[in-house]
């Protein structure tokens, strides 16, 4: 495309007036290095406008330009000298962002993961817990009480057989002393 | 400020209610020890068909020996620690035979090495019987407990 044909698509751009091809057209011309100087300032604008075209505007800032575009002909701000007239209207989509959205989601997937993390917490203590029943059936329990009272019987046999020399000694003393009772009566 | 000092104290009560029974969590866990645990339910069941006025005689000696003391308590935990376990599981006993919660009832010890410790935790838990016994080839913890 020519510079003539450029300028002219330029104009109908600022008139809102050119199709997504055209401005496609444009944008590959302006992301050239051998733009005119004229041209410059143009440049710059529509390569700004190409970036931020997709991005949400607020509608108080988006009244606020649409408010500034429709006065530029009543007030003695001047447009560019190259553009003949701006679009007037809104040029950004207007959109309110979603923020109690992503509260409400994010809120919901804390509590899911600190619920979902206790949940396994609590499953595996009850796995590890050192004091549920080891026995799953009465019998096995039957075996392991038995078992206990084997280790209970070697540990009080020493004590059994300590309790039992000491009670045979104490009968000896006392049949001793049976025999020489009469002796101490005397 | 108040609340969160409340909270903290209600937390290390709970952590300190805990830490008596640290010594016998950590061999349910062990390789190389035999742990059993008998809960309430169970140990009816058990006992109910162990005992009803049977007579046990033991090996060791000539004495028959009745199930039915087992009748005052409700639960029991046995660990069996053998090898290099073996030392590990009496020294613990040990250390809570020299605890002040603890009371030392019984100890003897007979030339052939089989050793008896007999404690009893008066302070936390006085239904709680605990029995050590180690010999050449294992060492062995009875804990008698009765729940209120």
């Amino acid at each position: 495309m020519n510079i003539e044909q450029i300028k002219s698509l330029l104009a109908r751009f600022y008139e809102g007036q050119t199709t997504p091809e055209e401005e496609r057209l444009l944008a590959d011309f302006f992301r050239r290095e051998d733009v005119p100087e004229d041209l410059q300032e143009d440049k710059q604008l529509f390569l700004l406008l190409a970036q931020t075209s997709d991005q949400e505007m607020p509608q108080d800032i988006a009244d606020e330009i649409a408010a500034f575009v429709n006065n530029l002909g009543k007030s003695d701000i001047q447009p560019l000298t190259h553009v003949s007239q701006q679009r007037k209207g809104v040029i950004f989509r207007l959109k309110t962002p979603p923020k109690m959205w992503y509260r409400v989601a994010a809120t919901v997937a804390i509590l899911l993961a600190i619920g979902g993390g206790m949940f396994i917490h609590q499953q595996r203590t009850l796995a590890t817990d050192p004091f549920r029943d080891t026995c799953s059936t009465p019998e096995e329990a039957a075996d392991a009480i038995f078992y206990a009272n084997d280790i209970i019987n070697r540990s009080t046999a020493p004590f059994l057989r300590s309790t039992m020399i000491a009670t045979e000694q104490v009968n000896d003393i006392n049949e001793t002393l049976g025999k020489i009772q009469p002796y101490i009566n005397q | 400020m108040k609340r969160i000092l409340l909270v903290a104290v209600i937390a290390l009560c709970g952590i300190a209610a805990q830490a008596q029974n640290k010594i016998f969590e950590k061999y349910a866990k062990m390789d190389g020890v035999e742990y059993v645990c008998i809960n309430k339910a169970m140990f009816s069941a058990g006992l109910s068909i162990a005992t009803g006025g049977q007579v046990v005689v033991d090996e060791a000696n000539t004495q028959g020996t009745d199930l039915s003391k087992f009748a005052n308590y409700n639960r029991m935990i046995i660990i069996t620690a053998k090898g290099d376990k073996k030392q590990v599981l009496y020294n613990d006993i040990q250390k809570l035979a020299k605890d002040k919660d603890y009371e030392l009832l019984m100890q003897s010890h007979s030339a052939d090495g089989n050793d008896a410790t007999f404690l009893h935790n008066e302070k936390a838990n006085p239904n709680e019987f605990i029995i050590c016994n180690i010999r050449e080839e294992d060492c062995s913890v009875v804990v008698l407990l009765k729940d209120k």
